[in-house]
């Protein structure tokens, strides 16, 4: 073979591997070509991948070898096939599968089928769905997992009339499915809509996951997005609980009381109280002695004590009320007073056992006319 | 340049091309950069197995026991200690996102032997009582892990009130058993004695025996000894089954084309259906097969309810003219339909209720059991 052949054979052998090389490299990688962890920008700004990122993962199923949960696996349909069908076909299909009586066969049939809707159909298809568990047939919470993310994706607006008020007997997960789907659809329009001050629990819930989800991971730019919030304690109040989790899980993990000690001054006021809930549901001894040491802070909040409160009175009552009428703000007059653990405490006594209650306040209160309300309204 | 020389030549430079375009691309092991958290982990647990020097072992179980994660899989969970995958169970246990909680939690719990499921179970109702509440997917995961590795267990908890409470719960836990032992769940769930919700978990098992021939099922739900709770659970697995397989989606034609055995068992189930789609068409329906020997009004008590809360006077009309149980009869001691029917409207019309009342035979039992009509007393 001559040299100039040899040469010309030898560079274009060498450029075709080369793109050979990128090509299969590009493969094995699958998603991973996804920003770095930790490249977003800090703080308050918005990057599409760190928005959506997540979401796009395939979901994780803890047993994807397991037998499945139902018997129709055969004729559920991928969210290809279901978007190959017509309109009708694919309504009919949803009135089929929310009869379903097994929720295995449920979420088989319909979980890909939602994942098809038009912004159209996803109205009716609701309406289909939520007019049969009225009649008695509940719909597993895969499908309304489903349904709910397919709306933010294909008509979050409308969505967002669901989630207006909390008494529309939707649920914080219904939203934050809604945010998900959402944020796959228009990740930059979510985190604006995020941003802005919100009317109810269930708004600032999903607000609070796309400000979760821009912060990547990261606490301090978690801490930067909840302070660059509008003054809207609803949502900053939202956004603490998903600070509270990415702090509990991230490196060693802190502790409610930890991640409380930590927090910059501003938003310790809002963070009271979800320390307060943490704590009660990790430790609720650990839990009264925190209210102790803290019933003095901004944000104290005695009303997500109550139910602690009554539990230790009817362990032991004389000692919770010992220590709850140490608790500040018992002889407060203002308007913005909240009711007193003692309150709490003393009522809850005097109902189940007026004569001891009576006794043990004659005998240790020196000043017991907060009682007199109590006493009297019985 | 020999021909042989030139080809060896070409085929060097284009290895080393290709392996230039790989590495340039980022599919080399230069790339960590780009990785997860995760993918760390796992890149330093399959470092550990090469080194085995304690500080290097040490090294590795803080980065096991230090978890970034938004999920773990059942393979991260499993290369944790039991007492490691506690630790991480208590951290987890607080997170108050519903999705995080299914994320973290399945992974660990699907990684669980049963001694480690008696603790989490504790830790979770307990923490579920002081407030803060799981996503269903956490408890089916729970109950499906149970079943893999403790089925009996979990049958023995259940039966003290700290396990399995609902019918899906009991469906969960035989899913995880059919998949560790078949021939057990299957003897089990042919056993007498079973109570209601037992008996859907049984109900589960045939079933899924039976795969997806229609066929097999019905064989299998004839096959049911005496147990009618899980032969009419049993049944609605076929309902699913023939409207997800068949041409013809309507209930009714699912109900003519079943064996006569087993149209008996299937009446209610049948009308209960409809009713969960149609309330007017279950109506028509039941008018037409109120006489057959399956019918049992109690299947219907929640649709009655709401029908006659929806429209009382309706319902009265249509209701009177169904059959009367009689004695022996499986719901000889349910209400009447136009009995459920007249109390709403009584109770919301009572002059036009009594009108109505009044034109009835007095032999009626809605009649006798609303009492006599305003004006009679």
């Amino acid at each position: 073979m001559k040299a100039p052949v040899t040469a010309i054979i030898a560079t274009l052998v060498a450029i075709l591997s080369f793109v050979a090389g990128r090509w299969g490299s590009g493969k094995d990688r699958g998603s991973s070509d996804k920003a770095p962890a930790g490249s977003a920008a800090p703080g308050d700004e918005t990057t599409a991948s760190s928005l959506a990122g997540s979401s796009r993962k395939a979901k994780s199923k803890a047993d994807p070898e397991g037998r499945p949960a139902n018997f129709v696996s055969d004729h559920a349909l991928t969210v290809e096939e279901a978007r190959a069908l017509t309109s009708e076909e694919r309504m009919a299909l949803i009135t089929r599968g929310g009869m379903s009586w097994n929720s295995g066969n449920q979420a088989a049939l319909m979980c890909g089928v939602i994942a098809a809707l038009t912004e159209d159909e996803i109205g009716p298809a609701t309406q289909i769905l939520g007019g049969i568990q009225d009649r008695g047939n509940f719909q597993t919470q895969e499908v309304w997992d489903a349904l709910w993310t397919q709306w933010g994706r294909v008509n979050p607006t409308k969505a967002l009339e669901f989630f207006a008020n909390d008494d529309s007997g939707k649920s914080k997960g219904d939203a934050r499915h809604m945010m998900t789907g959402w944020l796959e659809a228009d990740p930059l329009a979510a985190f604006t809509w995020a941003k802005q001050p919100k009317q109810s629990g269930l708004e600032a819930s999903a607000a609070a996951l796309a400000i979760t989800r821009n912060a990547n991971g990261d606490p301090k730019r978690m801490e930067a997005s909840i302070l660059a919030l509008p003054a809207d304690e609803i949502t900053r109040s939202a956004c603490l609980q998903d600070y509270f989790d990415l702090a509990s899980m991230a490196g060693e993990g802190l502790g409610a009381a930890e991640t409380y000690d930590q927090l910059p001054s501003a938003l310790r006021s809002a963070g009271w109280p979800v320390t307060m809930q943490r704590m009660i549901h990790q430790d609720p001894q650990a839990a009264a002695e925190w209210l102790a040491t803290h019933s003095g802070d901004a944000g104290r909040n005695y009303q997500i004590a109550h139910e602690m409160v009554g539990e230790m009175v009817s362990r032991n009552p004389a000692a919770t009320l010992t220590w709850a009428m140490k608790l500040p703000g018992l002889y407060d007059t203002s308007s913005t007073r909240q009711v007193h653990p003692a309150e709490i405490a003393i009522s809850q006594w005097l109902e189940v056992d007026r004569p001891a209650a009576t006794a043990w306040l004659q005998s240790h209160s020196a000043d017991a006319s907060w009682t007199k309300p109590l006493i009297e309204g019985e | 340049m020999k021909t042989p020389a030139s080809l060896s030549l070409i085929v060097l430079i284009g290895v080393a091309a290709f392996f230039a375009g790989n590495r340039s691309a980022g599919g080399g092991r230069d790339d960590s950069g780009a990785t997860s958290s995760s993918d760390n982990r796992t890149e330093s647990s399959r470092g550990n197995a090469k080194h085995s020097s304690s500080s290097d072992r040490n090294a590795a179980r803080r980065d096991r026991t230090r978890i970034v994660t938004d999920e773990l899989t059942v393979d991260d969970a499993q290369r944790l200690t039991p007492e490691e995958r506690k630790a991480l169970l208590n951290k987890a246990a607080l997170l108050s996102d519903p999705n995080k909680q299914a994320k973290v939690l399945c992974g660990l719990i699907a990684a669980m032997s049963k001694d480690e499921l008696k603790d989490t179970t504790q830790t979770l109702l307990q923490i579920q009582s002081r407030g803060n509440e799981w996503s269903q997917a956490v408890w089916n995961e729970l109950w499906t892990q149970w079943g893999r590795t403790d089925p009996q267990g979990c049958l023995e908890l259940s039966a003290n009130g700290g396990g399995l409470n609902t019918g899906e719960d009991y469906r969960r836990m035989m899913s995880g058993w059919l998949e560790t032992d078949a021939p057990s769940a299957l003897e089990w769930a042919n056993r007498p004695g079973l109570n209601e919700r037992e008996s859907v978990a049984a109900a589960f098992a045939i079933s899924s025996e039976a795969g997806s021939d229609l066929g097999r099922l019905q064989s299998a739900i004839l096959a049911i000894p005496d147990n009618p709770v899980a032969a009419r659970a049993a049944l609605h697995d076929y309902f699913d089954l023939a409207l997800a397989s068949g041409e013809d989606t309507a209930l009714s034609a699912v109900y003519a084309q079943m064996d006569p055995a087993l149209q008996q068992t299937a009446w209610p189930v049948m009308v209960q259906r409809l009713a969960y789609s149609d309330p007017e068409q279950a109506v028509a329906w039941l008018k037409d097969h109120a006489t057959e020997p399956g019918r049992d009004y109690r299947s219907l008590n929640n649709s009655f309810h709401r029908m006659a809360m929806a429209d009382p006077a309706a319902m009265a009309s249509w209701a009177a003219l169904l059959p009367v149980p009689q004695k022996g009869d499986p719901d000889a001691n349910t209400p009447h339909p136009a009995v459920i029917a007249a109390h709403y409207w009584m109770r919301r019309d009572p002059q036009a209720a009594s009108a109505w009342l009044k034109t009835q035979p007095p032999q009626s039992p809605w009649r006798a059991m609303v009492g006599p009509p305003a004006g009679e007393e």
